[in-house]
């Protein structure tokens, strides 16, 4: 398939009098193919929204090339934006226009038919509410009509930051489906999010990012299974001898209330067998595999561990890779 | 095309816009009030008696020129008191300049009537420095609101070109301060008219005055767009509104207040060419007259303040530069920094 949207070796500073350089992006990389909905994920201030307001030509980058639908960004934003719909952040919008009005001047501004406001608030569920000042508009209900104003170009490539803020449960379950729907219709969606079930039920592939570089990429399947089974969930009538048995074998165990996790084994045979030869017999053997959340948490290194607070900026920077070290004593 | 429709949209559905035009509105009222409750259509009486009292005064004045001139070249008679009335004028002030029959009107002794021809030019001065404000003012929130609010950033997510953009902005602001000021000026000319009708008086309106009321017109209408642009400009350089009008306000109570007051302790000759009021005074009413006391300031002995002007052409000048500075950094700024 072919990518809908190619980000490589991306690099951005913020310079400040009092903070000096701040290294935002260090050779980002990023690739997200046609009809998709890909799940972009990192700790705050990883480089998320930086990434892309690059990408959408709000912010200049140092070093990397772009390109969106082929066509090299920021170069070809003029003629990739109408098929491009972004929201980035929470959106703010004049608090004294009708919701309907601030669609239809983005509309005017766009060359968008004003029919198609109207069929945009009806797919965000804002139909009955379009001619309300949008000061009126809870979080939720403003996050829907920034969603409303990213739909209204019709665009080949949907690109949502946190388009769950403040959405309510219904809500959340209906910009799923309305995902999944854009996604079946051949729209590619790039979703950046910290809800990781939910991206984790309704992304295909994702692209993790910690402290500007990428940590993991490729199919949710294969990000969960690069990290491999946690461990085992075992079920047996005496789990107190069974544990003691495990750990003489020298497994992990973690008693639960009924059944045992057991880690640190390479093989489940090795359970089955431990046990069986003292005639304990084991009713359940489930490998336990990672979710999203856990693998986020290791790979960017911000598993909350008890008695500590966790600064922002503290949080996994993953080595370079070859391609960016040789870029950078290229530099050098 | 679409955009600067979308903009002239938006530029009136603002609320700050809408209120601003009500306050300029507001305020030439009062002003129109004022200039209504000030002005009398003198009875036939009235006129008469106004000129028997002028022509009493000329007749003095007549009397007093003669005396002048006597006393100076010693006609008088010897005995007669000496009278310093006639010996300490100014120097090149003879006495036919200090007692002029010829400068005393009918007009300045009947109560004041508003004349259209003679007065409507001060007034369409009040119009365009409230246009002026307004321009500026709502010039500075067109863009620094869009900044603050984060409607620039998606503005660019649909419109990528950013100095179109900016430029498209300011079009719209501009063709809304000037579609504002066609309105409200045409109000307000026809108010005064109708003042000058029923209290006051329109005779003297030619042609020649109406052209000259239309050059006043164009004036006030380029020094509010200017403005317009201005307030704007800075405001896309501060990235919002309040930077615009503390600079403004700040200018105001800093250079043109304070300045005046350090100018006149230092006694520093010509002060009012280091001020932007000067130059747009100077443009509006194509040239402007200053006095420069600063040389009679410790003098002793009768003084003539020196009279210096500013031209058109140099206010002209000064307000260009400000405008191509200003804007020109606004564009450059706004398509070079990161977008927040």
């Amino acid at each position: 398939m072919a990518p809908v949207l190619e980000i490589e070796g991306l690099r951005k500073s913020f310079r400040s009098r009092r903070f000096g350089v701040r290294q935002a992006l260090d050779g980002f990389d990023m690739l997200v193919e046609q009809g998709q909905v890909h799940g972009f994920l990192g700790p705050n201030g990883s480089g998320k929204t930086t990434t892309l307001r690059t990408l959408l030509g709000l912010v200049r980058a140092n070093a990397g090339r772009m390109a969106i639908l082929g066509r090299p960004v920021p170069d070809a934003l003029p003629v990739v934006a109408a098929q491009v719909g972004a929201i980035v952040e929470s959106p703010q919008f004049f608090p004294n226009f009708t919701g309907r009005n601030t669609l239809r001047l983005l509309a005017t501004a766009g060359g968008v038919p004003a029919g198609r406001v109207d069929e945009v608030l009806e797919t965000v569920g804002l139909r009955d509410r379009g001619d309300d000042r949008v000061r009126t508009y809870s979080l939720g209900m403003k996050q829907r009509l920034a969603v409303a104003s990213a739909l209204l170009k019709e665009p080949r490539l949907l690109i949502l930051d946190e388009p769950a803020n403040g959405l309510d449960p219904a809500g959340i379950r209906e910009m799923r489906d309305l995902m999944r729907g854009l996604a079946e219709s051949g729209v590619t969606v790039v979703l950046s999010s910290h809800i990781l079930g939910e991206v984790q039920h309704i992304c295909d592939s994702v692209t993790i990012i910690s402290r500007g570089r990428r940590v993991a990429s490729g199919s949710v399947a294969d990000v969960l299974s690069s990290r491999g089974s946690v461990g085992y969930r075992v079920r047996v009538a005496d789990r107190e001898r069974a544990s003691t048995l495990l750990r003489d074998a020298r497994m992990t165990v973690v008693t639960e209330q009924d059944h045992l996790i057991v880690r640190d084994v390479a093989e489940p045979t090795l359970i089955t067998r431990t046990l069986a030869a003292h005639e304990l017999w084991v009713g359940e053997l489930t490998p336990i595999t990672p979710d999203l959340e856990s693998v986020f948490l290791d790979l960017t290194g911000t598993t909350p561990e008890p008695g500590r607070n966790r600064q922002v900026d503290d949080s996994a920077a993953p080595a370079l890779s070859l391609a960016a070290v040789a870029n950078d004593q290229e530099k050098a | 095309m679409n955009l600067l429709r979308a903009e002239w949209r938006r530029f009136f559905a603002r609320r700050f816009t809408q209120t601003l035009l009500l306050v300029v509105l507001v305020l030439l009222a009062l002003v129109g009030a004022g200039v209504a409750a000030g002005t009398h259509r003198a009875s036939p009486a009235a006129v008469a008696q106004a000129e028997q009292e002028a022509a009493q005064v000329r007749q003095h004045l007549r009397t007093e020129r003669q005396a002048c001139e006597d006393a100076q070249s010693g006609r008088t008679a010897p005995d007669a008191p000496a009278n310093d009335r006639y010996t300490h004028f100014p120097p090149g002030v003879t006495c036919a300049d200090a007692f002029d029959p010829s400068q005393v009107t009918t007009k300045q002794y009947l109560p004041h009537s508003f004349s259209f021809a003679e007065e409507t030019a001060s007034l369409v001065e009040v119009f365009a420095a409230l246009l002026g404000l307004f321009g500026f003012a709502a010039g500075a929130s067109f863009v620094g609101a869009e900044f603050a609010t984060g409607g620039m950033t998606t503005l660019l997510l649909w419109r990528p070109r950013r100095v179109r953009v900016l430029l498209t902005k300011l079009a719209a602001l501009l063709l809304g301060v000037t579609a504002s000021g066609v309105v409200v000026g045409a109000a307000w000319l026809g108010a005064l008219w109708e003042i000058a009708a029923t209290r006051g008086r329109t005779d003297g309106v030619t042609p020649g005055v109406l052209r000259s009321l239309g050059l006043v017109e164009a004036r006030a209408f380029a020094f509010a767009l200017a403005a317009a642009a201005i307030g704007f400009a800075v405001a896309t350089l501060g990235r919002n509104t309040v930077t615009a009008l503390a600079i403004g306000i700040g200018y105001i109570v800093v250079v043109e207040l304070g300045g005046r007051m350090v100018f006149d302790v230092t006694n520093t000759p010509k002060p009012e060419r280091w001020f932007l009021s000067s130059y747009a005074l100077a443009w509006l009413e194509k040239s402007r007259q200053f006095f420069d006391v600063s040389a009679c300031r410790y003098a002793s002995g009768a003084c003539s303040p020196t009279r210096w002007s500013i031209t058109m052409g140099p206010a002209a000048a000064i307000g260009a530069v400000l405008l191509v500075v200003t804007v020109g950094g606004a564009l450059v700024a706004f398509r070079r920094r990161d977008v927040a």
